[in-house]
């Protein structure tokens, strides 16, 4: 799961970012209206944290062109103005959350996580696959009820499978999910991780729950693969 | 004391007390006049029957030929007789002895004489009857009528020669009292029942003549810090009060816009506030979140330390914008102007330099001028490092004295608009809306804080081909 964070205080944009990172997404981050457009603008964000006071563009107007672009990413504002009208302005451009300065950090994350289940039209935190259960808010992993360990890279593609069931994504589609733009990840990165995650949570001699598609990419939980694992 | 007198003033009752004593005393100077009038009119008449009834008397005395009797008919006058309505009367003769006394009048009895000498005119006094009531008496000199022989036989007639002899009449005077009574209780009933009107009227009347006033009162209770839209009726107000409604209404809206401000700073400062503390919350969160990173965390403790420095920095200036409002002491002395200038612009040579500003000083080597040293110089530090800053690279500034205590700082070319202009001297403005940068966005606000201080004004022109022109006219007040 990818998020855009665009706030121009240094030590705020640094402070999310890192909670973020950490808390397992891939973060991109800018510090004015125009650069942050132009990275929202390429649409392979699944949260944007937008900041309202931007020197350039401001928050209002680039969530408006956003959407004027057809964009659906979801947007959480962050703002220090806190007025009713305020609120209801932001929204009505097209946020989808709102969050008032100063904020708790751990709030923060869990609106990223609540909007990223949204916006992938999932309602809880519990997602389960035959015998494999992913707890999406501990951002834990079980298999017949025990626990796998998985590396936060290997459990971001996981939930970026377990959002997508049933989807064929292509490999550059996974790249662009789990990658922020500080990686530079090497041309077989998604297949190795591919790999490295099969070993983790298929079922040895059955079917695998990633199934590889020919020349397109991968697709996570397909019935067949499901019932296999059950 | 003048003033603990004044404390309970009330002009209700001041004006009652005055109009009351202007009418009472009034009526009280008529009552008296009139009752005088009726008094002497009343006892005139009485003098006047008295007198009647003396001469009447005096007419029935008639001496005999050998001037030793006399005859006096007064068997057909009852009241002479005696009884408890009984009149008196004393004649005497001229050498005072006595002549002739009604029957009424026991020997041993005496009448007052009159209490002055008499003259050819009725004299008339107040007395004590014989019989002990009070009574009215005149006296008056007549000549008696003398039997003499005439043709026609025996005749009563006047005789010049004759000397007059001195008549007495006294009767009961308790019928004029009575009557002079009546009159007095008549005009003190009068008195009070009009005294009694003219209260209630009076009261009734200024009550409702300053009902209005108590109005006034009732509203301005009524007004407190979340009804300050409200205003006081002017056009319903009498003449008289109208103009201190008008007033009340000029103050009660200069407080309300003074409020609405303060109220609006507040807002701008705590939201100010909002991006250092969130700023602060999120570095201590991330840090205590993840405390393996020590680099990190380290650098978080650094930076909240840099936070907090802003954050003083913003509350003292918020706090000098807070007392700044004419209530800083001030130490008026002659200040070079020049020296105050050139420091401030020397401070700052390399961030000029760094942007290659062309820099013009076109001020006299000593130019002095009176104020206050320290914050003149906040003023010229203020506004030389706002133009430095506010100058794109390669652009100029332009510092020029002006007659009298008044100087100029000019920088262009500006990317200001003119509603950049009605707004920038507000608390937290800045070009750019972002809150960061480390600048407060209060240079402006405290620069016209000062020079209110100083009795000063600031200028801003903006001008489309030489940029900003911020032109400070010091003692604005002394020019003036």
């Amino acid at each position: 799961m990818r998020v855009l964070v665009i706030e121009d205080s240094d030590r705020l944009r640094q402070s999310v970012e890192v909670a973020l990172r950490k808390s397992g997404y891939a973060v991109d981050a800018s510090a004015s209206g125009d650069e942050g457009f132009w990275k929202a603008d390429s649409g392979v964000y699944d949260v944007i944290v937008l900041d309202l006071m931007l020197p350039g563009m401001s928050g209002i107007d680039l969530l408006a062109r956003l959407r004027e672009r057809k964009h659906k990413t979801a947007v959480l504002i962050l703002t220090a103005r806190d007025t009713v009208d305020d609120r209801v302005a932001g929204l009505d451009a097209g946020a989808d959350d709102y969050l008032v300065k100063p904020f708790a950090i751990d709030e923060l994350i869990a609106r990223v996580r609540a909007l990223i289940r949204r916006a992938n039209d999932v309602r809880e935190s519990r997602l389960a696959f035959g015998d494999l259960a992913i707890n999406t808010s501990a951002r834990t992993v079980e298999r017949g009820g025990k626990n796998v360990d998985v590396s936060p890279r290997e459990y971001m593609l996981l939930e970026f499978f377990a959002m997508h069931a049933g989807e064929c994504l292509s490999r550059s589609q996974i790249e662009a999910a789990i990658y922020d733009a500080e990686a530079e990840p090497m041309s077989n990165v998604v297949d190795a991780a591919v790999y490295a995650l099969r070993k983790k949570i298929d079922l040895p001699g059955a079917p695998s729950l990633i199934q590889t598609r020919r020349g397109m990419g991968y697709t996570f939980a397909t019935p067949e693969a499901v019932e296999s694992h059950e | 004391m003048s003033e603990s007198a004044n404390v309970h003033r009330s002009i209700q009752r001041q004006l009652l007390r005055s109009l009351l004593l202007g009418f009472v005393g009034l009526g009280l100077l008529f009552g008296v006049a009139f009752y005088a009038y009726i008094h002497r009119l009343l006892t005139r008449e009485f003098d006047e029957v008295l007198v009647e009834r003396a001469r009447a008397i005096a007419s029935m005395v008639e001496l005999e030929a050998d001037g030793k009797r006399y005859e006096f008919p007064d068997e057909s006058l009852p009241e002479f007789h005696g009884g408890p309505n009984a009149q008196f009367f004393l004649i005497r003769r001229p050498d005072d002895s006595e002549f002739a006394r009604s029957r009424s009048f026991k020997k041993g009895q005496s009448l007052a004489p009159p209490p002055e000498a008499m003259t050819r005119k009725p004299l008339y006094y107040n007395v004590t009857l014989p019989d002990g009531r009070g009574g009215r008496a005149v006296a008056m000199w007549f000549s008696p009528l003398v039997e003499k022989m005439t043709s026609r036989g025996i005749e009563p007639l006047y005789d010049p020669k004759e000397p007059e002899m001195k008549l007495i009449l006294a009767r009961d005077r308790r019928p004029l009292d009575r009557a002079l009574m009546l009159v007095a209780l008549g005009l003190i009933a009068c008195e009070a029942l009009m005294g009694s009107a003219t209260v209630w009227l009076l009261r009734y009347q200024l009550r409702e003549s300053l009902q209005p006033l108590n109005d006034v009162a009732k509203l301005a209770a009524s007004v407190d810090a979340t009804s300050l839209h409200q205003r006081f009726p002017v056009e319903t107000m009498p003449r008289e009060l109208q103009p201190i409604c008008q007033r009340l209404n000029d103050l009660l809206a200069r407080i309300a816009k003074a409020v609405e401000s303060q109220k609006r700073f507040n807002a701008d400062a705590a939201h100010e506030l909002r991006t250092p503390v969130a700023e602060v919350r999120a570095l201590a969160e991330v840090a205590l979140r993840w405390p393996e990173d020590a680099d990190a965390t380290r650098k978080a403790f650094e930076e909240i330390v840099s936070v907090t420095e802003h954050m003083e920095r913003l509350s003292s200036v918020l706090l000098q914008l807070s007392g700044g409002d004419g209530r800083v002491s001030t130490r008026e002395e002659p200040v070079d102007l020049s020296k105050v200038l050139t420091q401030a612009i020397d401070r700052r040579k390399d961030m000029i330099a760094a942007k290659r500003i062309a820099l013009n000083v076109d001020v006299p080597p000593t130019k002095m001028v009176t104020s206050d040293a320290t914050l003149l110089t906040a003023i010229v530090e203020n506004l030389v490092g706002n133009a430095i800053t506010y100058t794109p690279p390669g652009g100029s500034i332009v510092c020029t004295t002006k007659d009298g205590n008044s100087f100029q700082i000019m920088n262009g070319p500006t990317n200001l608009s003119p509603q950049d202009l009605s707004t920038m001297s507000e608390p937290f403005w800045r070009k750019d809306a972002s809150r960061t940068g480390g600048k407060l966005g209060l240079g402006l606000a405290l620069t016209r804080a000062y020079l209110s201080t100083l009795h000063g004004s600031l200028e801003l022109n903006l001008d489309a081909s030489s940029g900003l022109a911020a032109t400070v006219a010091l003692h604005a007040n002394d020019t003036a």
